[in-house]
C-alpha cells in the first residue's frame, strides 16, 4: 500500500450524507405535517364560532318579541369578539408558515373576515339600543406594505394593555374577495396602512405616541425609564 | 430576493452543519475500539523539550518545573530553556529553577530577540533527539503526558507529530471557565479530525515533532503570527498526519479579561485566514482526502456562511429595531400574568423546518459531548452546566463577533501584533 496515500472515506461519506438527508426530509417533513394539523385544528375553531354566532343571532330574534337585557347582549358579544381574535392568532400564525395562496387558509381568512365584520356591526347595533360607546378600529393592510407589519405590532400591544379597545383587521391584497372589495368601497380604502377610529379616518403611518393620543390612553410598557420621546410625525 | 437567498444560504449552512455532526458521530463510532488501546514501545526514543520565552519570569519557574517532573526516563529527556532576548528577569528565573532539578538535563541558552518561531528554529539547529516537543512558557505539562504521546509515533512512519489535550489552568473567572467549556468540546472534534487525520494546527502549548520531519517540510515559518497553524497545515501538505492524545495534559493560561481574549481570538483568526489563503489548495482536493474533502472545506465554508448569516442578520435586526423604536414599540414586553401563563395555547407551538432540524443538531451535539466523558471524565463532571451558555451564548456572540473585528482590522490594515 502506498502510505502517501491518503484515506478517504467514501462510504462514511455516502453515509452522513445519507442520515443527514433523511433527517432533513423529516425535519420539513414534520414541520408540513404539524401546519397541516393546525389547519385541521383550525378548521374546528371555525365550526366552533359559528355556533357561537347562531346564539348570538339568535339572542337578536329573540329581541323581537321579548326584550333581551344589554348585560346579556354586552356578556354575549364580548365572548364572541374574545373567540374571534384568538381564532385570528391563531390563523396567523398558521399562515405565516404556509404559501399565502393556500385555498384553505384563504377561505379561513375570508370567515374571519365575515366574523370581524358581524361583530363590528352587532357591536354598533348595542351601541344605539343599549346607549354605550365602544372604541373601535377598522385597520386595512397590505401585505405589499412593509410598514404594516410595525403598524400591526402597535395595534396588538394596545390590545394587550387595553382588551376594551375593539380592533379588527382586513388584508386588502385580496382584492377579489367580495368581502374585501365591499368593505374597500365602503371605508373608499385607497392606501395602507389605513386606520378608521370611530368617525375618523387616517391613511398614513400611525405611531403610538400619535395613537395614544387619539385614543386617549397611555403607553404601559414595562420599561419607562426608555420611552421612546413623544413625537407625532406630522410636526 | 435577499431574504430568499438568506434563507437559502442558511438552509445549505444547515446541512452542512447537520452534515458535520452526522459525520463526526459515525467517526466515533468506527473508532470507539481504538480509542485506549495503544501499547507502550520497548525503547523510548530520545526527547528534547524546547520551551521559547519572551518576558515570562512570573510562569518559567513552574512551566520548567513541570517539564523536569515529567515521567520519563532520563537519560532520554533533555530540556531546553531558549530566551528570545526578554527584557525582564525571565533567563535568571529560569537558571535558578534549573539548578533546582539536578538529575535532569536543563540547559538555559540566551537569544537575541527574533520572535517564537526563530527562537525555535535555532532550537531545531542545536538539538540531536529524536522527538522534538514544544512547550509554551504559560503553560504547565501533567507528569504522564509524554509517555502517553510517544507512542503515537509508533502508529505508522508517517506520524509527523502528535499533539496534547489543552486545559485551562486554574480556571476562576466566568470567562475562563466558559474557554473551559470550549477546549473540551474541542477534544471531540480534535479527536475526531484526527482519526479522518485532518487536525489543523499543533498548538504551541504541547506538541511533540519528530525531529526528522523539520529537514524534510522546513522549520517554523518566522513571519507567521500563528506558526503552530502554519507547520501542522505544511505537514499536511507534505502528506504526513498528524495524531491526537487525550491523555496528555496541558495546562495553559487563559486571557481573564474580554478584552485579552479578543486579543489573542483576532490574532488566532487573522493568522487562521492567512494559512487557509496559502494552503487554499486544500480544498475539495481529493489528493488530500477526508481532509481536503471535507474538513478543510466544511470548516472554512461554515465559518464563512456562519459569519455571513451572522452579518446579515445583525444588519437586519438593527433595521427592525429603528423601526420598532420609531413606532414605540421597541420596549414593549407583553403583561406577564399567571393567568396569561395557564392559558398559553399549545397551538402556537408550530415549529418550522429549520428549527426542528435546528433541535436534531443541538440534540446531536448533546449526545457528542457524552462522548467527550470518554475521553476527560474528571473535567465533564465539574463542566457540564458550563456547556450551555456555551452553546448558546458565547460561540455564537463572541466567535462571530471576534470574526466581525478580525474583518474589520483586515479591511482597515491595521497593523498585526507579534506578540501577545
Amino acid at each position: 500500500m502506498d502510505k502517501t496515500k491518503r484515506q478517504f472515506s467514501l462510504f462514511k461519506f455516502a453515509a452522513a450524507f445519507a442520515i443527514s438527508f433523511t433527517i432533513f426530509i423529516a425535519g420539513f417533513a414534520f414541520s408540513e405535517r404539524l401546519s397541516r394539523s393546525r389547519l385541521e385544528d383550525l378548521q374546528n375553531d371555525v365550526l366552533a364560532l359559528q355556533s357561537e354566532w347562531n346564539s348570538l343571532e339568535m339572542l337578536t330574534l329573540i329581541d323581537k318579541t321579548s326584550s333581551v337585557s344589554c348585560e346579556m347582549y354586552e356578556e354575549q358579544i364580548l365572548n364572541f369578539t374574545n373567540e374571534t381574535d384568538v381564532f385570528g392568532q391563531k390563523l396567523e400564525s398558521v399562515a405565516n408558515r404556509l404559501p399565502t395562496d393556500n385555498p384553505q387558509v384563504v377561505n379561513m381568512k375570508v370567515s374571519y373576515w365575515l366574523m370581524e365584520i358581524r361583530d363590528f356591526f352587532t357591536l354598533k347595533q348595542i351601541e344605539t339600543k343599549c346607549g354605550k360607546e365602544y372604541t373601535t378600529i377598522l385597520y386595512f393592510f397590505d401585505r405589499a406594505c412593509v410598514d404594516c407589519v410595525y403598524q400591526g405590532e402597535v395595534l396588538r400591544q394596545i390590545k394587550q394593555e387595553y382588551p376594551e379597545i375593539m380592533i379588527y383587521s382586513f388584508d386588502v391584497s385580496n382584492k377579489d374577495i367580495s368581502i374585501i372589495k365591499i368593505l374597500s368601497q365602503i371605508y373608499n380604502i385607497k392606501t395602507t396602512p389605513t386606520l378608521i377610529i370611530g368617525d375618523r379616518k387616517i391613511e398614513k403611518e400611525t405611531y403610538r405616541q400619535e395613537l395614544n393620543s387619539i385614543l386617549g390612553i397611555e403607553s404601559k410598557p414595562l420599561i419607562d425609564a426608555l420611552k421612546p420621546e413623544s413625537k407625532t410625525p406630522e410636526e | 430576493m435577499l431574504a430568499y437567498i438568506v434563507q437559502i444560504t442558511a438552509y445549505s449552512a444547515e446541512f452542512v452543519a447537520l452534515f458535520m455532526a452526522v459525520f463526526y458521530l459515525l467517526t466515533f463510532i468506527e473508532n470507539k475500539d481504538e480509542i485506549d488501546s495503544l501499547e507502550e514501545p520497548a525503547d523510548y526514543p530520545s526527547v528534547a523539550i524546547v520551551i521559547p520565552a519572551y518576558n515570562e519570569e512570573e510562569n518559567i519557574a513552574l512551566t520548567i518545573a513541570s517539564a523536569a517532573n515529567l515521567d520519563y526516563p532520563s537519560e532520554k529527556l533533555k530540556i531546553l530553556v531558549m530566551d528570545d532576548g526578554s527584557e525582564d528577569k525571565t533567563l535568571e528565573a529560569a537558571e535558578a529553577e534549573a539548578e533546582k532539578h539536578p538529575a535532569k538535563d536543563i540547559r538555559v541558552i540566551p537569544n537575541p530577540h527574533g520572535g517564537k518561531a526563530k527562537t525555535m528554529n535555532s532550537a531545531i539547529k542545536i538539538i540531536d533527539s529524536e522527538i522534538m516537543v514544544t512547550l509554551d512558557a504559560d503553560s504547565c505539562v501533567s507528569p504522564d503526558a509524554l509517555k502517553n504521546m510517544i507512542p503515537y509515533f509508533s502508529k505508522s512512519d508517517r506520524v509527523a507529530a502528535v499533539v496534547a489535550a489543552m486545559k485551562i489552568r486554574d480556571p476562576k473567572t466566568f470567562l475562563q471557565k466558559i474557554q473551559s467549556a470550549e477546549y473540551l468540546f474541542c477534544f471531540y472534534i480534535r479527536k475526531m479530525n484526527s482519526f479522518a487525520n485532518g487536525l489543523l494546527v499543533t498548538p504551541g502549548p504541547f506538541s511533540a515533532y519528530k525531529r526528522s520531519i523539520f529537514d524534510e517540510v522546513g522549520g517554523f515559518d518566522e513571519e507567521n503570527i500563528t506558526e503552530d497553524g502554519e507547520i501542522a497545515l505544511r505537514i499536511q501538505k507534505h502528506q504526513y498526519s498528524i495524531e491526537y492524545c487525550h491523555n496528555a495534559e496541558v495546562f495553559t493560561s487563559a486571557p481573564k479579561t474580554i478584552k485579552a481574549l479578543k486579543n489573542q481570538r483576532v490574532r488566532w483568526n487573522r493568522g487562521t485566514i492567512r494559512n487557509f489563503v496559502k494552503y487554499r489548495k486544500f480544498f475539495a482536493n481529493p489528493v488530500y482526502g477526508d481532509f481536503g474533502l471535507f474538513i478543510f472545506p466544511s470548516t472554512v465554508v461554515l465559518l464563512s456562511v456562519a459569519f455571513g448569516l451572522f452579518l446579515v442578520s445583525a444588519a437586519n435586526l438593527m433595521v427592525i429595531a429603528a423601526k420598532k423604536f420609531e413606532y414605540g414599540t421597541l420596549f414593549h414586553v407583553p403583561p406577564l400574568s399567571f393567568d396569561n401563563f395557564f392559558r398559553f395555547d399549545r397551538f402556537f407551538i408550530q415549529p418550522t423546518a429549520m428549527q426542528i432540524i435546528s433541535l436534531v443538531i443541538f440534540g446531536l451535539s448533546l449526545v457528542s459531548l457524552y462522548f467527550i466523558r470518554k475521553y476527560s471524565p474528571k473535567d465533564f463532571k465539574n463542566m457540564t452546566l458550563f456547556y450551555v451558555p456555551y452553546l448558546l451564548v458565547y460561540y455564537p456572540l463572541f466567535v462571530l463577533g471576534f470574526w466581525a473585528i478580525t474583518v474589520f482590522y483586515e479591511l482597515t490594515h491595521r497593523k498585526l501584533a507579534w506578540h501577545k
